[in-house]
């Protein structure tokens, strides 16, 4: 599908996830031409495994070299792909999930769909911690509403300030709690925790040619029908029907080309399958490449030897990179053994969770970090049993083995219940991406080179978790099985839960940022961001959401600008 | 229980313990009063010595790739079969007694055991080197082992003398520290006999498992004995059931539940 485009266009998007995608489709259908570069291969929705078994795979479809995430996973995706490596500084041990196909990350995230609340865009103001965001809620608002009507969002609304609801008339009915997950809602509301039906990006009704989820596959694989939301299922089509866009696949981006005058002409790239390099112009370029790739190709950019790369005067791409800190408790319960069998597999993803609720005690001074995080819930016997996973109820009496044995692991499937905290981590100096000054991929281009530390901002929403955590299970009757190390010991790996932001973020002062508001680069005006790399913050409300949000918003800003000849 | 780490290597030669020591000399007893002549002595440290000298097949397949066609995988899958006929037989003899048959589910042999093995230790992935070490290994271990306290093969003992064996290496595989050769090959193969079995349909249906079939409507949720079970459970507790948003939207009257904790007003 590469090829040396000639063509003009108005606008390039590097990336076709969930930035990018739905720049693709709010740009297309405001009547902009678009071309949409995406570095993986397409995978026609259409021909999704959705419901070959595990065992219809090699080793029962277990994470390997080639598929990080399993046999089934939708794309070229890991943390480790042969041809384009990164490094990390001594001591970081920095993954980075790269998802490269049609769609994105999309294709593979959680669909939890939370929206900001007032307060993550004031974060300066509470805590001087970090900058405010340069846009309130009331001003994303109808952008979220638009957002979540296009993607499809079902769930409850918690009614609590900082956690604001989806209108009624958007939002699609919840999905039943599973029993487990009823039985943690009760505890934690007993202890004074609230808990609700989560939004997920899963219909539960139809929307336009989407069908309502059935209750069967799972969501990482991708979803034919269009039930679980991803880029390519849901966005990426509409903006086909305006006749607009044009998809290029296999073509990894590798710089911005910057014109006499400093604006950008268009981007260079690379076919991965043949080496065969090509450019793209266009009268603007939007990176939604995802935080860190997007950060690459800026620093990458510009004149030969150029340490800065391009629209990087305040110094700050690469920087503020942050991830999500998280921590798995796992609770047995003796209550849970036995229970009857029912299909627990429901949408896949989890139907509930538990919102932040300590804003009032940070603000207090009563908490020994400053932000908040919140809670998810697994295990049960939801997912079909996975060939790495079966110890936990084998191996609970020490290896027995013959008679026996089928009723111990019969005895504790689905009796084990784990609560995933969440958090936000506040950016630091010590943690950032930089081109390697030695190390370059098989195309001759730097990779890059993480550095990262968690400070005791994170350690101690650690901690709070674990306690918190213990308190519900233990109140459940369970007994806490797992999770209970130090924070240092127990926290997720750097880059784990794939919630990589920062790294160009948006502000309201060009020294101190490298997007304005509208995710325009302060140093050139044709040149915009839509991915998690405008976050001036990481709030723990999962980031696809947001990202959407302000690709919608931000486009229509730079579809005026284009109409209006400003560019 | 420390977790295995698939692929992790054994470390120290067979040390035997006092009282695998007891156990190994009662079973040579045993065997001993059956043949009077037997001319078989015990080891100094208990076991059969560990072959080194095996060759192992060396296995250079790309691996299926980054992007791989979900629907042709192929009868024989993406790799060249290295197992030969022998070693399927030895193992399912051992993957049968760790997970024998009953009257209502099947032995491992039955559900295709030796194809995932030899699926397993064809694999051109780093993490099944070692178990395609331990098959070639440890079968002829397996034999020196049986020959030793029984003067048989292993595929000929009967179930009862494997079993013996079995909860020698069992042991072997319980002790602190680095695991000698046989304790690391009996975790390994249970280990893979267990995640391989329980991963087919029929080890699902001997779990309980009920797999997810496709709904037409809304996601019940727990219904009948699991949701009474449920129920049950919670209202022990002194947990608030009545707030809870059972089943569909609707199939239950919800009483309000607002938080009211520490937020802003």
């Amino acid at each position: 599908m590469t090829n040396v485009v000639n063509e003009d266009y108005d606008v390039v998007i590097v990336g076709s996830g969930g930035g990018g995608g739905m720049a693709a489709y709010r740009l297309t259908s405001l009547g902009v031409k678009v071309c949409l570069v995406e570095q993986g291969p397409n995978q026609d929705p259409g021909e999704i495994p959705m419901f070959q078994r595990n065992d219809e795979a090699p080793l029962r479809a277990i994470g390997t070299p080639d598929k990080n995430w399993g046999y089934f996973d939708n794309g070229i995706c890991g943390t480790w792909l042969p041809d384009q490596p990164y490094t990390s500084d001594d001591g970081v041990d920095f993954t980075w999930y790269r998802a490269q196909v049609v769609g994105g990350r999309t294709n593979h995230y959680a669909r939890h769909s939370p929206r900001l609340g007032p307060y993550d865009f004031i974060q300066g103001d509470l805590d001087g911690l970090s900058p405010n965001w340069p846009v309130s809620y009331e001003e994303m608002k109808p952008y979220y509403d638009a957002t979540e009507a296009v993607v499809g969002i079902s769930g409850a609304n918690t009614g609590m300030y900082n956690h604001p609801g989806t209108p009624e008339d958007i939002l699609q009915p919840p999905i039943a709690p599973r029993a487990y997950e009823l039985l943690m809602m009760a505890s934690a509301r007993k202890v004074g925790i609230p808990a609700f039906q989560r939004h997920n990006a899963i219909l539960t009704r139809n929307l336009g040619d989407r069908m309502a989820c059935f209750y069967a596959t799972p969501c990482m694989r991708g979803c034919s029908i269009g039930a679980a939301f991803s880029s390519s299922t849901s966005l990426i089509p509409l903006a086909n029907k305006t006749g607009k866009l044009t998809i290029v696949t296999r073509a990894k981006v590798c710089t911005v080309e910057t014109g006499q005058d400093g604006k950008a002409t268009g981007v260079t790239f690379v076919d991965t399958q043949t080496g065969v390099e090509g450019r793209i112009k266009a009268r603007a370029v939007v990176l939604a490449a995802s935080a860190c790739a997007t950060a690459q190709i800026m620093l990458t950019s510009g004149k030969n030897g150029s340490k800065d790369g391009i629209g990087n005067s305040s110094g700050q791409v690469g920087r503020n990179l942050t991830d999500t800190p998280a921590v798995r408790v796992t609770g047995k319960f003796a209550s849970l053994e036995n229970r009857p069998r029912y299909d627990e597999f429901g949408a896949n993803m989890d139907h509930i969770y538990m919102p932040w609720w300590g804003y009032e005690a940070q603000k207090k001074g009563q908490m020994d970090f400053p932000r908040g995080y919140h809670i998810e819930v697994g295990q049960g016997f939801r997912d079909a049993p996975e060939l790495n996973a079966m110890q936990q109820y084998s191996d609970r009496n020490g290896l027995v083995f013959g008679d026996g044995l089928r009723d111990e692991i019969r005895r504790h499937w689905g009796s084990f219940v784990y609560l995933d905290g969440r958090g936000e981590m506040v950016a630091n100096d010590k943690s950032y991406c930089a081109l390697d000054p030695d190390v370059k991929n098989k195309w001759g281009y730097p990779v890059l080179r993480f550095s990262f530390e968690w400070s005791d901002y994170e350690y101690n929403q650690i901690a709070h978790m674990q306690e918190t955590f213990s308190t519900i299970i233990e109140r459940a009757g369970g007994e806490v099985v797992s999770g209970l190390g130090t924070p240092k010991d127990e926290i997720s790996k750097p880059g784990g839960m794939v919630h990589e932001v920062g790294t160009t973020r948006m502000g309201s002062d060009p020294q101190k940022s490298v997007c304005d508001p509208y995710g325009q680069t302060w140093d050139i005006d044709n040149l915009y961001v839509m991915d998690g790399g405008v976050l001036p913050t990481n709030p723990h409300k999962n980031p696809t959401l947001h990202i959407m949000a302000l690709a919608y918003r931000n486009c229509e800003n730079l579809a005026q600008r284009l109409k209006q000849g400003d560019i | 229980m420390a977790k295995l780490a698939i692929g992790s290597t054994p470390q120290r030669p067979i040390k035997l313990s006092r009282r695998r020591m007891i156990q190994l000399t009662m079973a040579m007893s045993a065997l001993g009063a059956c043949k009077p002549n037997s001319e078989i002595e015990l080891p100094a440290d208990g076991f059969a010595p560990w072959p080194t000298d095996i060759p192992i097949p060396k296995v250079t397949h790309a691996g299926y790739g980054q992007f791989p066609n979900y629907f042709e995988i192929g009868e024989t899958g993406p790799w060249p079969k290295i197992l030969s006929d022998l070693h399927k037989r030895q193992l399912e003899k051992f993957a049968d007694l760790i997970l024998p048959a009953t009257d209502t589910a099947p032995a491992p042999s039955q559900i295709g055991i030796a194809d995932f093995f030899d699926d397993w230790t064809s694999a051109p992935y780093p993490w099944m080197t070692d178990t395609r070490k331990t098959v070639h290994e440890g079968f002829v271990w397996l034999d020196r082992q049986a020959a030793l306290m029984f003067k048989r093969d292993w595929l000929d003992l009967s179930n009862s003398q494997a079993t013996q064996i079995l909860e020698l290496m069992q042991e072997a595989s319980q002790e602190e520290g680095p695991l000698t050769q046989p304790g690391w090959m009996f975790r390994n193969l249970r280990e893979l006999t267990i995640g391989a079995y329980y991963t087919t349909p029929e080890g699902e249906a001997d779990l309980g498992h009920i797999s997810a079939q496709p709904l037409v409507g809304d996601y019940p949720g727990p219904t009948g004995p699991a949701l009474d079970h449920i129920r049950d459970l919670i209202v022990s507790l002194e947990l608030d059931w009545d707030d809870l948003p059972v089943g569909i939207p609707s199939s239950k009257p919800i009483a309000p539940y607002v938080f009211n904790g520490d937020e802003p007003k």
